[in-house]
């Protein structure tokens, strides 16, 4: 137990380590933030064009939470192929560290970094929209925000365990926020779609844990539970099959001794 | 000047530049993604939201922007990682002190880039086509060739003025977080008229919004006998750009030479 929460613990700092050297705290909200801002406006503006204010608010929000996608998802992919592509995947996987536990360390900090890119990118934008949720959906916002995270944090890995020893692994990993942005009820609604789509992404992480948070910012703090576990298990689930599919490739490259080439 | 231009050995540079960059991109699967991928996509998401809105008379914007998009994207963040390249191979040095001028190898690549980056807009054509049934009207051929063309000029001046910054500081890439900026600001994919008032004159000081306003002109989403005015501005300022673009590159290459910095920040 106390070696599974050093991992935990050395998954955080690792991962705190790297995005700083990445990505300094100046660098942060001097230009990653702009330009997170500006995205959601981006797109933003192309709803309002396209539908007017109401399609522009329901963009909005759906572009808001996307955000969490790029610290979470694509963070555990880039730093999992990272680790092969610097060799030190090799070391992770031969030593008696708990992967698992490390890997969820890492997601919990980008986890972290996503919830306050969220909020502040929430508090700018959002009054702008003339919306503004009550304390208690703000909490709610909090909760779902960090089940959200999780799930993405989840995809991550699956995408990660997939794509790490490919050479097209930024070329997948840069088309996953898209994806969300298309299907999963971001600037789309749902209905919008044919059934079988619909019900299709609501086995992808962020689907319904959007749908969460679109009914908390507008009052209805009631009747989210289903949502909430939906994403949760969703979320649990890419995690262990993630997992599965990382553990099962590992394997398959010490065997053949070629963990660290294509 | 004149005599210079006849050197043979500044067009043998210019293309050897062209063609190892262009190489180089085809090669790459980032690049492949930016220029095939990325504009297919964001082709998809504004077609999706233009046809489900019931405006589907937007469609035009939705293919000048994700085909601007791919353009924009693909050539300048190739063109900002030239120099940085150079200086990862270790060439950068040899480069910079051989007989042929790094101005014009520099140049050569930008426009090597600029050229690749161009498939953006035929992969934004053929995926609003296959997708939403879109058949492409130019309302003036001619003005639409042009419109590429000033295009191309102006993405290969901009891409210099980034490639030139690159050596400043390790964190160049972190420029490319302003690109939404830029794409806000051109109207990328809605007119500029949805902006607040008080910013729009702020959009005519990017190349990017007459470069799309003279795409517009060619396909006849904007008034299309405005097309020599669209294409003044878009060739002025991208002349103010090739200036401070040269301007930039001269006084950076030659203090990093100085200073002995050119293989380090």
């Amino acid at each position: 137990m106390a070696a599974t929460s050093e991992a935990i613990k050395a998954g955080i700092w690792s991962a705190f380590k790297i995005r700083l050297y990445e990505m300094p705290v100046h660098l942060y909200f001097l230009t990653w933030l702009p330009n997170l801002i500006l995205q959601t406006l981006f797109y933003t503006l192309i709803a309002l064009f396209a539908g007017g204010p109401t399609m522009a608010q329901f963009a909005l929000v759906g572009n808001i939470v996307r955000l969490a996608a790029l610290p979470t998802c694509i963070q555990t992919t880039y730093h999992l192929v990272a680790d092969r592509e610097e060799g030190y995947l090799t070391y992770l996987v031969t030593t008696p560290v708990n992967l698992a536990a490390l890997l969820l360390g890492r997601s919990i900090f980008f986890s972290m970094e996503a919830i306050l890119t969220v909020f502040i990118a929430a508090a700018i934008l959002l009054p702008l929209a003339g919306i503004l949720p009550t304390v208690a959906g703000f909490m709610l916002f909090s909760v779902v925000l960090a089940v959200i995270c999780n799930s993405l944090s989840g995809l991550g890995l699956l995408v990660g365990s997939i794509v790490f020893r490919t050479r097209y692994d930024m070329v997948i990993t840069s088309l996953v926020p898209q994806f969300l942005t298309i299907f999963c009820g971001v600037m789309i609604p749902l209905s919008m779609f044919p059934k079988w789509v619909a019900r299709a992404v609501s086995f992808v992480p962020l689907t319904n844990g959007l749908a969460a948070v679109r009914n908390l910012l507008t009052g209805d703090l009631a009747g989210n539970a289903g949502l909430i576990a939906a994403e949760l298990a969703v979320g649990t689930a890419y995690w262990i099959l993630g997992f599965f599919i990382l553990y099962c490739s590992v394997q398959y490259g010490r065997v053949r001794g070629s963990l660290e080439r294509f | 000047m004149f005599s210079r231009l006849m050197d043979r050995g500044v067009w043998y540079t210019l293309a050897t530049g062209f063609k190892l960059q262009l190489y180089l991109n085809i090669a790459t699967p980032n690049y492949i993604s930016a220029v095939f991928f990325q504009p297919a996509v964001m082709a998809i998401l504004t077609g999706l939201i233009f046809t489900v809105s019931g405006k589907t008379e937007h469609l035009d914007y939705a293919v000048v922007g994700a085909g601007m998009f791919g353009v924009w994207n693909s050539n300048l963040y190739a063109s900002a990682g030239i120099i940085q390249g150079e200086r990862r191979f270790g060439t950068l040095e040899f480069l910079a002190t051989t007989r042929s001028p790094l101005f014009l190898v520099i140049l050569g690549k930008t426009m090597g880039a600029a050229v690749f980056s161009l498939f953006s807009l035929v992969v934004s054509m053929a995926v609003m086509a296959v997708a939403f049934q879109y058949r492409l009207h130019v309302a003036n051929g001619w003005v639409f060739l042009l419109s590429i063309v000033v295009s191309m000029i102006t993405v290969t001046v901009v891409g210099l003025l980034l490639s030139s910054l690159s050596v400043v500081t390790r964190y160049y890439y972190r420029i490319f977080d302003f690109f939404y900026l830029v794409f806000i600001l051109s109207g990328l994919v809605f007119p500029i008229d949805l902006l607040p008032r008080c910013i729009q004159p702020l959009c005519y000081l990017l190349p990017t919004t007459w470069s799309i306003l003279l795409y517009r002109a060619g396909l006849g989403t904007v008034d299309g006998d405005r097309w020599m005015f669209y294409t003044a501005g878009s060739i002025a300022i991208t002349a103010v750009y090739l200036f401070v673009a040269f301007f930039v590159y001269r006084t950076v290459i030659h203090k990093a030479r100085v200073e002995a910095r050119l293989g380090r920040y």
